[in-house]
């Protein structure tokens, strides 16, 4: 699928997220696969809720970072490639 | 007919032999799990010696009355029966979340080693002694699911080859509390033998992955607690039993631990980087 910051992710129901102080973890309760996100990547995937295109995403998540440490557009466009990438998208 | 009964957390299991000298070798197994009574054995090992004119003296080891090894040699009989006792009673105590890890413990604080073959984790706890830390297991640690408290499995400590003499030298080990398995150029230590008294179950303070090679540089660092987790799913040895579960106990886990990564090059400075935590 293409890519870009006016594409609307979605989560698949079937991967369920346990959230810990300083980051999360994925399981995809079908694959049976485990993924560590940092915090940055754990606040868009919270995100991906069908209703907000990645460039909404990205203003979301960057208000929750302090001003030196804030993700860019890119970064989050990146993310959720490798969300695309490991199956854990609805198509 | 010599009659020894174990009891290791829920699993009982007995060896029976006529040998007595076949019964003082099955002392050094899981000393410190000894029971007076059977109740009713899960398993029951059986170990006989006889004489063969072409093979010589041959030693076999029935389960449940069923053979299921033979050997030549007495230590590598004893090698293997280890080996089965440990994965038989593993299989047997599903209840518990089990982990690849050393565990120490200093002043009521747990401490979890989960590390590969090879990374050092004997070497390091055994180590940890000289700073007033106690050993509780070398390789295996259960964990109550829904409690996450750790209790360590009491396997004897596996000191292999060039070890052994480097340890003994270093007044690490005392070669009388244990057993040298000649065939396999093992030492089958048994620390707990020093400091009988009870562990009381409780969470893990901290876990430190262990890393060794003589190319790191010594670094101790927190790791995140995700990290963490999926270190610790690949070093369970029942994830298979618990799949989401074993998630999210693995979570509450690293929940109320710190966690750490431990890099070195040598043991001295592993204790040093160690006390630090």
């Amino acid at each position: 699928m293409e890519i870009s910051e006016n594409f609307v992710p979605v989560t698949k129901e079937c991967v369920e997220l346990e959230e810990l102080d300083d980051s999360c973890i994925l399981y995809d309760t079908e694959k049976e696969e485990v993924y560590s996100l940092n915090s940055t990547a754990a606040s868009a995937w919270i995100c991906c809720d069908g209703k907000h295109s990645i460039k909404e995403i990205a203003d979301v998540v960057e208000k929750c970072f302090k001003p030196k440490s804030k993700p860019v557009l890119r970064d989050i466009i990146q993310i959720i490639k490798d969300f695309s990438k490991k199956g854990l998208l609805s198509p | 007919m010599y009659l020894l009964h174990y009891k290791l957390q829920s699993h009982r299991f007995s060896i029976q032999t006529g040998n007595k000298k076949l019964a003082d070798l099955c002392s050094q197994l899981y000393p410190n799990s000894r029971s007076k009574h059977n109740g009713c054995a899960d398993l029951v090992y059986s170990l006989r010696m006889k004489s063969d004119s072409t093979a010589g003296t041959v030693y076999e080891v029935l389960v449940d009355g069923k053979k299921k090894y033979q050997t030549n040699s007495k230590s590598g009989l004893f090698a293997s029966l280890e080996w089965m006792i440990t994965c038989n009673a593993l299989s047997h105590l599903r209840e518990f979340f089990q982990l690849h890890a050393g565990s120490v413990e200093k002043d009521g604080k747990i401490i979890l080693l989960p590390a590969n073959h090879g990374k050092g984790k004997t070497t390091l706890t055994l180590s940890l002694t000289r700073n007033h830390y106690r050993c509780l297991s070398d390789d295996i640690v259960l964990i109550e699911p829904e409690t996450t408290m750790v209790i360590p499995f009491p396997r004897s400590f596996l000191v292999k080859d060039k070890s052994i003499k480097k340890m003994a030298e270093s007044h690490l080990i005392d070669k009388k509390n244990g057993y040298y398995c000649k065939s396999e150029d093992i030492l089958y230590y048994n620390p707990y033998s020093t400091n009988r008294s009870p562990v009381k179950k409780t969470k893990p303070y901290a876990i430190i992955e262990l890393k060794h090679s003589h190319r790191f540089k010594n670094e101790l660092r927190p790791v995140s607690k995700s990290e963490m987790c999926i270190k610790l799913l690949r070093q369970s040895f029942n994830i298979h039993n618990y799949k989401r579960n074993g998630v999210t106990i693995l979570t509450k886990l690293v929940r109320d631990s710190k966690c750490y990564s431990l890099k070195t090059n040598n043991v001295t400075d592993a204790v040093h980087l160690f006390s630090q935590i």
